[in-house]
């Protein structure tokens, strides 16, 4: 008898499967991650609608797993509405599945631009022109353009510069280039 | 030596909030009969909506907050849980029953469209199955929790 991993698998190679898998992540994910920014947010269903200009029965429809067929454009004003900046990327399936089985309703929360840390600390050097407390690393894919840094998320951890880094180095393929206030 | 901390009050240990546990309704005849629906009437999307939908909510403490989480049906003095989920544009219902410190009986799962059932008589079946399930004729199966 099959393992389940393995079935699991076997159930990739076919592209309709694939597909129904991804929908149906997004269709649960977006509606739980979305009740549990409101609810943390201490909004009601209603209050949130006023926040993002939207019809009360839609932010209920969007909560509901597999009501809404969500675009960008609505997750973006849902986004705005939170306060919370908004990541859509592809990834491997596994890090599909090991994000969706860490995440819990009740302990995911995204802090708002205003409780933002790392954000405050970044505009003070960054932004104005100030020279930083702590060092501020932009993170490079290499090659290619700036990536969003620090990269802050429920349950990943800040990657730290390699101890020996100087204003540019390399280190697991990534690129990291301190910027000097 | 063991790390875990204990919390207690008034000596009594207080339990860790733990994830919620699901089972089954099993018929007397030993069928499963919300495996056999979900084999039966779902489709691979709304299958894996309903897989998902039991994964998520089992972590989320209150059930009021449950994602999906419709509202409680009474009966006289009795009352179920409803949940609900769609896919492929068809809207689907689950009904449940508390049956101890976080552990839910998922009774029957139907079909859903302007108010009706299918079949029509689920939230009967709900609380006969509730009843059933009370005085022993029929049993619970624990639903497994696929990470995948």
């Amino acid at each position: 008898m099959k393992s389940e991993k393995s079935q699991f698998i076997e159930n990739l190679e076919d592209w309709k499967y694939r597909e129904a898998y991804i929908r149906a992540s997004i269709n649960v994910n977006l509606p739980s991650q979305i009740r549990a920014l409101r609810l943390k947010q201490e909004m009601t269903q209603k209050e949130f609608a006023a926040v993002a200009d939207m019809k009360q029965p839609r932010i209920s429809a969007m909560e509901k797993p597999g009501a809404t067929k969500f675009n960008i454009e609505t997750l973006i004003r849902v986004a705005a509405a939170f306060k919370v900046g908004l990541i859509v990327k592809f990834v491997p399936v596994s890090e599909m599945l090991a994000w969706e089985n860490g995440f819990s309703q009740d302990s995911f929360n995204v802090p708002t631009f205003e409780q933002d840390m790392a954000l405050q600390r970044a505009s003070a050097s960054v932004f104005e022109g100030k020279p930083s407390p702590t060092p501020v690393w932009f993170l490079f894919d290499s090659p290619g353009t700036p990536r969003a840094f620090p990269e802050v998320s429920h349950n990943t951890t800040m990657t730290p510069p390699p101890p020996d880094a100087g204003s540019v180095s390399t280190a697991g393929g990534i690129q990291y280039q301190q910027r000097l206030g | 030596m063991s790390r875990k901390i204990l919390l207690t009050y008034n000596k009594k240990v207080i339990k860790y909030p733990s994830v919620w546990t699901f089972w089954d309704y099993v018929s007397p005849s030993g069928n499963n009969m919300i495996e056999e629906w979900r084999l039966l009437d779902l489709s691979d999307e709304a299958r894996l909506i309903f897989d998902k939908l039991i994964k998520d909510i089992r972590k989320t403490e209150n059930h009021i907050n449950w994602l999906g989480f419709r509202r409680l049906i009474k009966l006289h003095k009795d009352k179920v849980w409803e949940l609900e989920f769609s896919s492929d544009g068809r809207a689907y219902r689950v009904l449940g029953d508390f049956v101890g410190e976080k552990q839910a009986v998922l009774l029957i799962g139907c079909f859903h469209k302007s108010r009706v059932y299918t079949p029509v008589d689920t939230i009967e079946q709900a609380f006969k199955r509730k009843v059933l399930l009370k005085n022993g004729t029929a049993s619970h199966e624990e639903r497994k929790i696929s990470i995948y």
